[in-house]
């Protein structure tokens, strides 16, 4: 038997601005994958994406300005690779993602490390792969490859996905995976 | 596809280094640093392979990474001939640093073959800055390999869980 588990699976059927997984992560493992798989937005824009925040064990989404992430990105219509993040931001990651009428799907896979110990900050290192329009007229795959961190020691139980742009998450199969240690 | 574990050590208390052994199939395998924490400030995570159960120290290893940071651009470093992967830079001791990673072993077990490592790792160095180091990393030697050494460059490891997964049908 694996030592991956899963522990949620989740898929959209219902367009909304902002999703909670909550009660995913636990005492049970220190070491998550989650995978995101064909998520879309409910209409096109320009740098389209939708945003992570972790879920304290209160239930709480957090947002204040206690995360640090940076991407490598590249675009399938420039060969000026960028890198976008920073410190002191309110989300933990984010996916880059389009219409799903225009093929604007947007996958990752994330690995999250320590979310659980609340002596721990809370780490992620992830690949994605997208389909968006970043700025062009037209859909070009877009490629992130990143890291994050919660810089605060506490108890994390599950995370949010939302739309800061109001516009609504459409599609996507959400799976929260814990990597067991015998 | 499922990961099977194959070894793991949780260290506590100071340890000069984690051997993880038993990459005996040619099946690709993962290597999992969770929550590393060096007993020096600033020390890297170094890995050597081991052949038999012994490290190779010699001059054997390439690389080629790029270091994604929050306080400038991605910078690239590669190396060749060095006596050890260099995994990582500066971690930190203090409040919340360390480092966490994800790593793959390609063709340890096959003596015809060089054996290749890929990794995607994060990091908050001794400044409390977020690094991420992703790439790879040759073996240059065809021999077979059964498992890696993981050790700091000085010091030894505070704390942490190193594990071997075999990527298995």
């Amino acid at each position: 038997m694996s030592n991956l588990i899963l522990i949620d699976e989740t898929t959209v059927s219902t367009p909304a601005n902002s999703i909670n997984f909550t009660n995913v992560f636990s005492a049970d493992y220190d070491t998550y994958c989650i995978q995101i798989v064909g998520s879309s937005a409910e209409s096109s824009a320009a740098n389209n994406f939708m945003e992570m925040r972790l879920i304290n064990s209160s239930d709480s989404v957090i947002t204040s300005t206690v995360y640090e992430w940076e991407y490598y990105y590249a675009r399938g219509f420039s060969a000026t690779y960028l890198t976008i993040g920073g410190t002191a931001r309110d989300e933990f990651s984010r996916l880059y993602h389009d219409d799903d009428a225009l093929k604007g799907f947007g996958n990752m896979t994330m690995w999250v490390f320590n979310p659980f110990q609340s002596d721990s900050y809370t780490f992620n290192v992830q690949q994605a792969a997208g389909w968006g329009r970043d700025g062009a007229s037209s859909q070009i795959p877009i490629m992130q490859k990143g890291i994050g961190v919660l810089k605060q020691e506490s108890s994390i139980t599950g995370y949010n996905w939302f739309n800061r742009n109001s516009i609504n998450i459409a599609n996507g199969t959400f799976r929260t995976y814990g990597l067991k240690v015998d | 596809m499922g990961l099977k574990q194959i070894a793991s050590e949780t260290v506590t208390s100071s340890t000069a280094y984690v051997e993880l052994i038993g990459t005996t199939t040619d099946d690709c395998y993962m290597i999992v640093v969770n929550g590393y924490i060096p007993t020096s400030d600033a020390a890297d995570l170094r890995a050597r392979v081991l052949e038999s159960s012994t490290p190779n120290t010699g001059t054997n290893y390439d690389r080629a990474f790029m270091s994604i940071r929050t306080d400038t651009t991605y910078s690239n470093s590669s190396n060749t001939n060095e006596t050890y992967y260099d995994l990582t830079t500066a971690i930190g001791t203090s409040t919340g640093e360390q480092m966490n990673g994800i790593m793959y072993l390609y063709n340890a077990n096959d003596s015809n073959e060089y054996t290749y490592l890929s990794a995607e790792n994060v990091q908050l160095s001794h400044t409390a800055l977020l690094i991420g180091n992703q790439g790879s990393a040759v073996f240059t030697s065809n021999s077979q390999v059964n498992g890696i050494r993981l050790y700091p460059n000085t010091g030894n490891i505070a704390s942490g869980t190193f594990t071997l997964y075999q990527i298995e049908d």
